[in-house]
């Protein structure tokens, strides 16, 4: 009994020792440069890019990947406190931006004045700079993203016939929120029972098929919403009626009191529009109402709306490009016939307060696209090591090599991108890429917005007390304004 | 002993160096970060507005306690947590006890119920508490207790509601530690003379009598173990908060709030969250020491 | 204190006995429906780790539609399962022999050398029991990068650290119970303190020294926090990082639960079975361990 005992706890120190030792002797760096990627999902591609670069150039990269999830600030907080610093980090958006540079951690890349890296950082278009006077740049966006509703071509094929698809697309694109409200009231009422119907849209008439097809007969609601991921109704949905009043995150993160209260009626357009959204429901099992169920993340959560939609059993989906991955991993097929059509909601010309001519029109025909994290670069560090970083990020952004990887292995539509020569193997990045060939974007406002706001405090209300009710009526309306304004303002 | 004397600091302290490490240091450090207005990861200098040249220039007084306690959510968060603590111990040491009197009643197979009450302590984190959602959203919700089926509307939707959660945690949290205290009451139970249960039948004591004046009394250390643990371990419980309710619907728990602190404001205020970290100290130091000095005193009245 | 009324001594009995079955069969059912409800979990984990993600989300009690291995395997693969395995295993034991170690001794001698300093100390680490892990969180962590301890060796020492007060409060309570006669006897024949920790006082301390390696390794093993700030997404990754990192790498948003669910059955079964061999001496452990202290 006591050799044997002895014998395991040989072996368990001489096991330990093989796991301790290769935390030890790390005198030298063994390293050039360190970056941090907070883009979890690309973790593997983005270590083969690094060893790329080490190949082709001799410079040593190390490489962190880590989930854009709630971790990911901690994570790097202990990595700037740590002596080995990185030399590349990210900033997702404007929110994080504040801590950084209180901190004195990040590099203004304007103050960079020579060299292919400076025509770079002068280069990326003012719409997409991280900056919070429109003075200063602090990063070179990852890439652009985009949100809408997704709808299946073939299902507006078994809608509206084979030969319609195009015409009806660019129709949806196009029409008024009044014209859209319409459409999702005929497919409800389709649904329950199918019959030859006409419905105007962009002015013109399309009719809905007289009988189901192989995809249609498994529609039970219009929409697959999510409704226990607060960030989908609180961040984005939110973020089209700010775009009403806010061109940029600069401007909101600047605006004054007065500017936050005229957000009313964009933000009443915007509960109006929820409120059509969350009326017609697709479920897992069956059409579904607002209520307790629609908020728990088993039933409603983020797989089960990609699970709703990729079955068919919903039109369309409120999402991002991102959740291309989730829905290809469903039903592949659907994955490939993918497009966007704008979320629209129903703004009165008064409710918009921007001053660059945009009207209600273009709005409701514009998709928001935005760069969803930034590299920055670190000031802490030697300058030498920053000429390194901003090295390797020209070569990431400009050398074959580098836009290989962009595009083909991480899946990034580039922010660099030149909208009408540039496809990526993805339907969603693809028609996100039309939309910016046509102009028809809007920015990210909600990411100027105080830090929680839209999400955790508004999405968080809507969830607690509006998703879980039946009926909304114009008190709600006017409830749910208010209370966004309200916050903000506190918050500010 | 001189012997003993002698050798008293050299095997002290390597333990004491430990301590020191990791305890104490941090801890030091930690309550003089309440006093600053520290960022995570720089000082802030509250009269340039930018990162403070020395920690000294960063000091804020007791400026965190104040927002501390004028924060709603972390007062909120303190209220709820009392209130949990309170069901879980309740919930935990009942549940706790009734499995100690019922496996030493058996005669058979006792070794295999233990085992398998003791099973769920052996795993933890976060992934169970994602299957116990699963259970309250899925299984009670839709199938056991929906209204086709047994239909009992207050086990429904537990997750959703800031009273109901309450007790779903408590329920995930007697699950997966009733088993072990059960053993510590076993093996309190199994210390107590059974010439004191045959004396009392004797006499024709009937079984709660004797449960109330032999059992319950002949427990009390048991009792007093088991309270600290659980008291402690429910003022500071959070992976199953996070897996189970993630804060929704008003059921932010302590430990939860002081490390959302930090996501709630931006920059973030670490010595905000320090500070209520002391506070959460305080507060757990104060009621598990109040709670062992009245059941140690109890103990000694037996 | 009613007695029902003497009919004969040979009804009384049977009627006692039957009695006594029925609250014995009752009894069982209780413990029998506890028993379920205890295993339930496991058992939605299990039928799981066979499911393709869409025949989870839709019938998640079922039994899996066809026996498969290939999503268990693929979560080994996923995790890394033999290396990460390794791992957790190399930590939780250095750190738990550490914990034994350093604890049993310095416990020892606080009981057995009683002084101020002794008290004092012994209050220290009791009074550490309650610091909740977030007051000193993000010191600890700067601390130790300062010293060059970031790592896997830095972690043995944290959990050493952490695991310390639990420990020698278990020790302290249970070396009280121990008579010094033998260890006086001991001194008298000339053996040096070393000679008397190894020889003479450790063999006495059998029993708790299995419950303090119990309850340290149970949530060293599934601890995630620390080794998450520690060593994060570097190679030397333990189950519950492995399992973390799989989940995020699987997707930006949402639960991978075809991923998920083999994972944590993979990840536990090592416990399970570690837990069915050794379960006599957990129980005994943590009863000796209640009692004593």
């Amino acid at each position: 009994m006591k050799k044997s005992l002895i014998v395991v706890l040989v072996l368990l120190m001489a096991f330990s020792a093989s796991v301790f030792a290769q935390g030890a002797g790390e005198a030298d760096k063994g390293y050039d440069i360190y970056v941090y990627n907070s883009k979890g999902e690309n973790a593997a591609q983005f270590a083969a890019m690094c060893a790329a670069y080490e190949a082709e150039t001799g410079i040593r990269v190390k490489n962190f990947s880590i989930g854009s999830g709630q971790d990911h600030m901690e994570t790097l907080r202990s990595e700037m406190n740590s002596r080995q610093m990185p030399s590349i980090f990210s900033i997702q958006s404007l929110k994080e931006l504040p801590e950084w540079k209180q901190g004195g951690f990040v590099l203004d890349l304007n103050t960079v004045t020579s060299g292919d890296f400076a025509k770079m950082v002068a280069a990326i278009p003012q719409g997409l700079r991280l900056s919070s006077d429109g003075k200063t740049s602090y990063g070179i966006p990852y890439n652009v993203e985009g949100y809408g509703f997704i709808v299946d071509r073939d299902m507006l094929s078994e809608l509206f016939g084979p030969s319609k698809v195009d015409a009806v697309l660019l129709d949806i694109k196009a029409a008024t929120y009044e014209e859209w409200e319409t459409l999702v009231k005929t497919i409800d009422a389709w649904i329950t029972s199918p019959k030859a119907t006409s419905v105007k849209l962009n002015g013109k008439s399309y009719t809905l098929a007289s009988s189901k097809g192989k995809l249609s007969k498994n529609l039970n609601g219009v929409f697959a919403v999510m409704g226990a991921e607060k960030w989908t109704y609180g961040d984005h949905f939110i973020n089209v009626a700010l775009n009403a009043v806010l061109t940029s995150e600069t401007e909101a993160q600047q605006a004054d009191d007065a500017k936050v209260k005229s957000l009313k009626g964009a933000l009443l357009a915007y509960a109006k529009a929820l409120d059509l959204k969350t009326s017609y429901l697709a479920g897992l099992k069956g059409r579904a109402v607002r209520g307790q169920d629609f908020v728990s993340s088993s039933n409603f959560g983020y797989d089960q709306a990609v699970q709703i939609f990729a079955d068919s059993k919903a039109v369309f989906f409120k999402q991002g490009n991102w959740a291309f991955g989730n829905i290809a991993g469903v039903n592949p097929a659907q994955a490939e016939r993918l497009e966007f059509v704008p979320v629209k909601m129903p703004f009165q010309s008064q409710d918009i307060k921007r001053t660059d001519g945009t009207t209600v029109a273009k709005l409701n025909s514009s998709i928001p696209v935005f760069v969803p994290n930034y590299y920055a670069v670190n000031a802490m560090v030697p300058k030498a090591e920053q000429q390194k970083a901003f090295d390797f990020l020209y070569w990431m952004n400009n050398s074959d090599t580098g836009k290989k990887y962009i595009v083909e292995e991480f899946a990034f539509i580039p922010y660099n991108a030149d909208p009408e020569t540039t496809t990526v193997p993805n339907s969603l990045g693809n028609s996100i890429i039309d939309y910016m060939a046509s102009g028809n974007t809007l920015s990210a406002p909600y990411n100027g917005a105080p830090a929680s706001w839209s999400g955790d405090v508004v999405g968080l209300r809507i969830m607690e007390s509006y998703l879980t009710k039946r009926n909304w009526t114009a008190s709600d309306y006017e409830a749910i304004a208010n209370y966004a304004i309200d916050q903000w303002l506190a918050m500010k | 002993m001189n012997f003993y004397k002698k050798w008293f600091w050299p095997l002290v302290i390597p333990s004491l160096l430990l301590f020191t490490m990791v305890i104490l240091y941090p801890f030091i450090m930690g309550v003089v970060n309440s006093f600053l207005a520290w960022r995570g990861t720089y000082y802030f200098d509250p009269d340039t507005g930018t990162r403070a040249t020395s920690m000294f220039k960063s000091f804020v007084g007791f400026a965190n306690y104040k927002e501390a306690f004028q924060d709603t959510r972390f007062i909120s968060a303190l209220v709820y947590t009392v209130k949990y603590t309170f069901i879980a111990v309740i919930f935990v040491n009942v549940a706790a006890l009734a499995l100690a009197l019922m496996v030493t009643k058996i005669t058979k197979s006792s070794g295999i119920y233990r085992t398998i009450f003791f099973l769920p302590n052996m795993l933890g984190g976060l992934a169970l508490g994602f299957i116990w959602q699963f259970i309250f959203q899925i299984i009670f919700t839709d199938i056991l207790f929906s209204p086709e089926a047994l239909y009992l509307p207050f086990l429904r939707y537990m997750t959703q509601d800031s009273t109901k959660a309450l007790f779903a945690l408590a329920m995930l949290n007697t699950w997966q530690y009733a088993g072990y205290m059960m053993i510590i009451y076993v093996a309190g139970l199994n210390n107590i003379s059974a010439d004191y249960y045959e004396a009392a039948s004797i006499d024709g004591a009937s079984y709660w009598y004797s449960f109330r004046k032999i059992t319950i009394p002949m427990l009390m250390p048991s009792f007093t173990i088991v309270f600290f643990m659980t008291l402690a371990n429910s003022f500071k419980l959070l992976d199953q908060n996070v897996a189970l309710t993630d804060g929704e619907f008003g059921t932010r728990l302590l430990a939860m709030q002081i490390l959302r602190t930090v996501k709630d404001t931006a920059p973030p205020n670490y010595g905000k969250a320090q500070a209520q970290a002391v506070i959460f100290f305080i507060l757990v130091a104060g009621i598990t020491l109040t709670q062992v000095a009245i059941t140690k005193r109890k103990e000694v009245e037996m | 204190m009613k007695k029902t009324p003497p009919i004969t001594s040979n009804s009384m009995n049977e009627n006692y006995f039957l009695k006594k079955k029925i609250q014995m069969a009752v009894l069982y059912a209780v413990l029998s429906g506890i028993a379920i409800y205890t295993l339930a979990p496991l058992w939605l984990l299990l039928v799981n780790s066979f499911k393709s993600q869409s025949e989870i989300i839709s019938s998640p009690l079922g039994l899996p539609s066809e026996i498969t291995f290939s999503y268990l395997s693929n979560a080994m693969k996923e995790i890394n399962f033999f290396r990460a395995l390794f791992i957790t295993t190399a930590i939780t034991s250095t750190s738990v022999l550490l914990i034994v170690i350093v604890s049993s001794m310095a416990a020892w001698i606080m009981v057995r050398n009683k002084s101020k300093a002794s008290t004092i100390v012994f209050m220290c680490f009791v009074a550490a029991m309650l610091i909740p892990f977030q007051a000193v969180m993000y010191p600890l962590i700067q601390f130790f990068d300062d010293i060059r301890l970031k790592s896997a060796t830095g972690l043995v020492l944290m959990y050493g650290g952490f695991g310390l007060s639990m420990s020698v409060f278990l020790y302290h309570g249970f070396v009280k119970s121990v008579p010094r006669g033998v260890e006086e006897a001991a001194t008298i024949d000339g053996c040096n303190i070393f000679q008397m920790y190894i020889h003479v006082v450790m063999p006495l301390l059998k029993s708790i020294t299995v419950t303090v390696i119990v309850l340290n390794s149970m949530w060293i093993w599934n601890d995630y926090l620390l080794p998450f700030l520690v060593i994060g997404n570097s190679p030397t990754k333990t189950l519950v990082l492995e399992l973390y990192f799989a989940r995020i790498t699987a997707g930006q948003f949402g639960n991978p639960w075809q991923l998920i669910f083999p994972s944590v059955m993979v990840s536990i079964i090592p416990i399970i079975i570690v837990y069915l061999f050794l379960q006599k001496y957990i129980v005994k452990g943590i009863s000796d361990g209640a009692i004593k202290s």
